[in-house]
């Protein structure tokens, strides 16, 4: 049964996979201006020279640019399978190269963060829900409704102002050399980045808990006699966590525009940060790579979301 | 044929078959708010009743007025030319002469706060605007037609659905080149189709209705059907999800003119303000705490106004916002 909704939903990924490309590649007719000469001058001022129409012409004829539409598109297509996104028209590097490169930062800071949101968000959520409408509840919501309509960029410059600067407690952006000082440098961002999750994973957790709190099994359970710690670990967060992890895969479905904003403001070397330098220099090939990669990445994860919550509540049967 | 042009008759009972429908509805709604169904109001009414009562929402409310007010009557406001570049008072701290401080090229803060108002908040408006009028009508013909035309629509909701976030955003700006107007198109073309997802399992709902049947036997035109009939009842949770998606979109906005791909200096905005007084933070915070201050103010009022026509309108908490995320 299982096996059977998994290979169902992969297939439902090929389809789905190949509109997206063709998004993605359609993507470039919107931008103003000739692909075939914006190439010639990256590959001259590679060179230290100025294009020429007979690099231009060059061009066009090696990569295939005068020809139709759909034969174009499904040459990108067959190199992209091949894991040939073609090469950045700035560092001159293949796209795949430059995004395995920037991976490792990306991953770290979005694990951090999403750690950090985990840890703050589900103990307050469970705690407001248990103390309903008790000052504990309603100091919890007020928090929630500041975090939410707070600008993370925001955030993440005064948290820079407060503890890199004025406190003088952690570096103020940057990478940093060796394992020990990258920690060091992952505090601010990773603080920043978890914190602007918690609103959204605090109200979740407050209202399914809520839902849960109301049910048969957990009237049963204190009628058993159990102690309200064991009711509420045991049976009620078990039980109330399903819609927290689908949010938590969203999140880290997210992972590249989340991070965009914070890589850019602590200047750390990841994904993020490339992308949006990319977009700023006008890097075709970058940004198609990086929105294909991102999007199969994104269905993905969305995949092993939904097939995580047979491990965590086997009532639900897939179809 | 119109229905206006129907035997009288049936014209008086398709008004009553409406007025049938309408009462169940309210009832069924009162019935999930949990409160009373009162017969001496409508359900507009009534909801605007609970509204008024809840603090919260007041208080958004009064903000919102406020901040509208002052973005329109912005050259009255401001007490300096928001452009207006004097290289001998720049870098000043808050002061009598310019309350909230100047910046490096001796601009007046608060008088790029007010005019900044205006940017920050339309460009918000005309991006919920745009994506709430493609969505619902997407939503409302896809709904409605069924068949073939229902299919394409909704995979192209699917795979739009596929992107994570701001990516196909920050591609399309990518593309289209860093500028505001370009960010408002890229907004626009990937957020509507939370809408026609919501507006179209509404709309397949409202179709079964006796009221539809019955205007259709009427010989009404399927246009006239959409709108008259189809339209008026979908109104007030496309309302509440605009209301709701207002913060959003301002947030989005901001970040957007924070990166640089948004409004483009000089203009006052007030995320392009704080990423360009950012090199100056630490001499001088206040360049970077009052425009963040605006923009969270701003979002808290949508979002306080929100919550409260969500308790309102639509009593199962969240349940629309929870649809057009998913």
């Amino acid at each position: 049964m299982m096996r059977g909704y998994i290979l169902r939903r992969l297939a439902i990924m090929v389809p789905v996979l190949l509109c997206g490309s063709m998004i993605t590649f359609g993507l470039v007719f919107l931008s103003p201006g000739d692909i075939g000469e914006m190439m010639a001058d990256a590959e001259a001022s590679a060179m230290g020279m100025y294009a020429t129409q007979e690099m231009i012409d060059a061009i066009n004829e090696h990569y295939g640019l005068n020809d139709p539409v759909h034969v174009q598109y499904l040459k990108w297509l067959k190199n992209a399978l091949h894991g040939d996104l073609g090469r950045s028209f700035s560092s001159h590097r293949p796209v795949l190269r430059e995004f395995t490169d920037h991976l490792v930062p990306t991953l770290v800071l979005n694990l951090a963060g999403i750690m950090i949101a985990l840890c703050i968000s589900i103990p307050l959520g469970v705690i407001s829900a248990v103390k309903k409408n008790t000052i504990i509840d309603h100091l919890c919501r007020i928090y929630v409704l500041l975090e939410i309509s707070m600008p993370t960029f925001w955030l993440a410059l005064m948290l820079m102002w407060f503890f890199a600067f004025k406190y003088d407690l952690f570096p103020l952006y940057g990478y940093g050399w060796g394992w020990k000082d990258n920690l060091w440098h992952l505090v601010l961002p990773a603080v920043a980045m978890g914190t602007s999750m918690t609103g959204s994973l605090m109200r979740l957790t407050r209202t399914s808990m809520l839902e849960t709190l109301g049910q048969e099994y957990i009237v049963t359970a204190r009628a058993k006699g159990l102690g309200e710690f064991i009711v509420i670990s045991k049976h009620a967060l078990r039980n109330a966590l399903n819609p927290v992890v689908t949010m938590v895969g969203l999140f880290f479905g997210h992972i590249l525009t989340g991070s965009v904003i914070i890589e850019t403001i602590f200047s750390w070397p990841g994904n993020g940060s490339l992308f949006l330098a990319s977009i700023n220099a006008r890097d075709y090939p970058m940004i198609m790579g990086f929105t294909l990669i991102f999007m199969a990445l994104f269905v993905i994860v969305t995949l092993i979301t939904d097939i995580s919550y047979t491990l965590l509540d086997p009532r639900i049967e897939y179809r | 044929m119109t229905p206006n042009s129907g035997p009288k008759g049936m014209q008086m009972t398709i008004r009553q078959m409406k007025r049938d429908a309408a009462s169940i509805l309210r009832g069924r709604r009162c019935q999930a708010a949990g409160r009373p169904e009162d017969l001496s109001m409508s359900y507009w009414r009534q909801s605007l009743h609970e509204l008024v009562r809840d603090p919260l929402a007041l208080t958004g409310l009064a903000i919102l007025s406020v901040l509208i007010t002052v973005a329109i009557l912005a050259p009255f406001l401001a007490p300096y030319d928001p452009d207006d570049i004097q290289v001998e008072r720049r870098m000043l701290w808050p002061c009598w002469d310019h309350p909230l401080g100047t910046d490096k090229f001796g601009r007046d803060i608060l008088s790029r706060m007010i005019f900044g108002a205006r940017l920050s908040l339309l460009m918000p408006s005309i991006i919920v605007i745009t994506t709430l009028t493609v969505g619902t009508t997407v939503g409302l013909v896809s709904g409605f037609k069924g068949g073939l035309v229902d299919s394409l629509l909704m995979r192209l909701v699917d795979i739009k659905s596929s992107f994570p976030g701001l990516l196909l955003t920050l591609a399309i700006i990518g593309m289209l080149g860093p500028g505001i107007l370009n960010a408002v198109i890229a907004m626009s073309i990937t957020g509507w189709t939370g809408y026609a997802r919501i507006i179209r399992g509404m709309t397949l709902q409202l179709r079964e209705m006796e009221f539809v049947d019955a205007a259709r036997c009427l010989g009404a035109s399927d246009t006239y059907v959409i709108f008259r009939h189809i339209l008026p009842n979908v109104i007030s949770p496309v309302v509440l999800l605009a209301t709701l998606n207002m913060g959003g979109a301002i947030l989005s906005m901001a970040g957007l003119g924070f990166l640089g791909l948004g409004a483009q200096p000089p203009a006052a905005e007030w995320g392009s303000m704080l990423s360009d007084n950012r090199g100056f933070m630490f001499y001088a915070p206040y360049l970077v705490v009052v425009p963040g201050m605006g923009i969270m103010i701003t979002v808290l009022a949508f979002n306080l106004l929100g919550d409260g026509l969500r308790d309102a309108m639509d009593p199962k908490s969240g349940r629309l916002a929870e649809e057009m995320r998913g």
